[in-house]
Formats: structure tokens, sequence, C-alpha cells
């Protein structure tokens, strides 16, 4: 019942930003610990992100926003979905690299040197599309396919991959702050004794 | 030949508590989705605390919406629930506003 209804009420409650900019940081993040020498703490990042994200969520965004819990029906379908979704993403990566070992002739180590620059970002970029379709938030898969065209083009360029990782986590972080910012204009926090309840 | 394809007398059976504007709106909301908090729904509904819970009192007497009150981390929150009663009242207000809309040729 009211599916379009659901839709916008689902927009509304992925849209204030927090979700773009966490996702921002940990991709900046992840790049910056590389070029810093931290390699290491790359993987650490989007944990550390997530942290955040769960924390601006609960004191930052739903004492504004407020909370939804979406029918049982669209819960199965995101389980669902994230699992497809998961096995999809695996072969999509495993045939691409395939398809470039294949195109670079066996292997040229100095062609699939380069190409391999691109790697962190091309993941980075899968799993924004992958994101983006199962919350079917557009600007996700957006994120997504620019970070895989940065990946792509930057390491064909011969750039690093930590400057790939941090280009590509440029543009969600921006967009997020400007989201965020958005958000807590038109949201004023709302308490439910203040509310009248 | 009727002026109307169905019995206007059903639209005098349009449920008075549903067409109300702002009842209208909670229920549709609440429709969409399992369960929904004051907060959100003040948010989206524009409506102000005192008026939504005057209007959530009304749908709560006519057992359209379950309310559920609870502390969380001190502060307080309120879920509310479209009823299977009150899923099917909206469901019926919706088919017959429905084929007065398919009347006037809007539906």
């Amino acid at each position: 019942m009211n599916s379009g209804l659901e839709e916008r009420i689902r927009a509304v409650y992925w849209g204030d930003g927090s979700l773009d900019l966490v996702a921002g940081l940990s991709v900046t993040g992840m790049g910056l610990a590389w070029q810093w020498g931290y390699f290491a703490l790359s993987p650490i990042c989007p944990a550390l992100g997530l942290v955040l994200w769960s924390l601006l969520r609960k004191q930052l965004v739903e004492p504004r926003l407020g909370s939804v819990v979406f029918t049982e029906e669209r819960r199965q379908q995101e389980r669902e979905g994230l699992m497809l979704l998961v096995l999809a993403g695996g072969a999509a990566l495993l045939m691409a690299g395939v398809g470039i070992w294949m195109m670079t002739g066996g292997g040229s180590p100095a062609v699939m040197s380069r190409i391999s620059a691109g790697i962190p970002a091309f993941i980075i970029g899968t799993a924004g599309l992958l994101s983006g379709a199962l919350l079917q938030l557009r600007r996700l898969a957006v994120y997504g396919i620019l970070a895989l065209v940065i990946g792509l083009a930057g390491a064909l360029a011969g750039f690093e991959p930590w400057t790939l990782l941090v280009v590509s986590g440029l543009v969600p972080l921006a967009a997020g702050m400007v989201y965020l910012t958005r958000f807590l204009k038109e949201y004023p926090r709302r308490a439910e004794e203040e509310a009248g309840e | 030949m009727k002026l109307f394809d169905f019995d206007p007398k059903e639209l005098a059976s349009l449920d008075k508590v549903l067409h109300e504007p702002a009842r209208l709106a909670i229920v549709a909301c609440l429709a969409a989705v399992e369960e929904m908090d004051f907060v959100f729904l003040q948010g989206q509904t524009g409506m102000t605390g005192g008026n939504l819970s005057s209007h959530i009192r009304k749908l709560e007497e006519k057992a359209y919406v379950a309310v559920h009150k609870e502390f969380r981390e001190g502060k307080p929150r309120t879920s509310l629930k479209l009823t299977g009663e009150g899923r099917t009242a909206f469901r019926a207000y919706l088919r017959t506003t429905a084929m007065l809309l398919a009347a006037f040729g809007e539906a």
C-alpha cells in the first residue's frame, strides 16, 4: 500500500547527508593513511566510519528527523538484495579482472601494474554502486560510478592508488557536507516533551 | 440515466474520522510503513506537537492507530502503527474517493 509514498519516506529518511559524509571521509581517510605510510590503517577507516555514522545518526539526525521502521516485506527485499548484489559485485569484479588480463595479452606486467593502481577505487566504486542499488539511492550509485571512472582514468593516467582514493572520497564528502548543512537548517531539534507529547 | 456510476449514498458513508485532512495525512504516512515515530510524523506533516497529538488521540479512540510510548536513553519516544482496522478503513476510504474522482474523469 502506498509504495510511491514509501519511496518518498525512504528518500527523506536517507536524505540527511550523514551517510555521504561518512562514506566520503572513510574513503579519503583510506587514501591519506596509504599516502602517509600507514597502509595497514586503511581497512580501519570504514570501520571507524561506521561507528561515526551511527553516532551522527543517533545524536544529530534522529532527534531532528525521527525514525521509521519500514515494512517487513521491504526489509526482506533488502536482505535478499544485499546477498544478490554482493554476489553480482564479486562476479563483476572477477570478470573485469579476467577481461583486463585478456586485453593486456595475458597480463603484460607494465599495463597490469598501471591498471592495478585503480583497483582500490574500483572496489569503492563497486561498493557505492551496490549500496546505491540496494538502498535505491541514486546519489550513492552516482558516487560509485564516479569512483569507477576516477579509478580507471586515473590509473591509465598514471596516478597513485592513494590519490584516486582521496579524489573518489572527496565527492561524497563535499556532497555530504552540503546535504547535512541543508538538513540541519530544515530540521530543528525536536524533543517530544517540547512537541507537546 | 444516472448521474454517477456508483451509489451516491456511498459518499455519505465516507469515514469522517479519516476525511479530516490532517488525520488523512497521518494515516497515509503510517500506511506506507510498519511504524513511525512522533518526531518523524511531525516533521513530515508540518503540524505542531499539540495538534498532531490531538489528531492521534482521535485515531487511537477509533482504534485506527496503535500508540506505544517508551523511554529510550532517558528520552520519551512515541511510536505509531496503523492497526488492521485502520488499514481496512483507509482502503475503503481510498476506494470511495477513487470512485468519485473517476466520475469527474480525474482518476
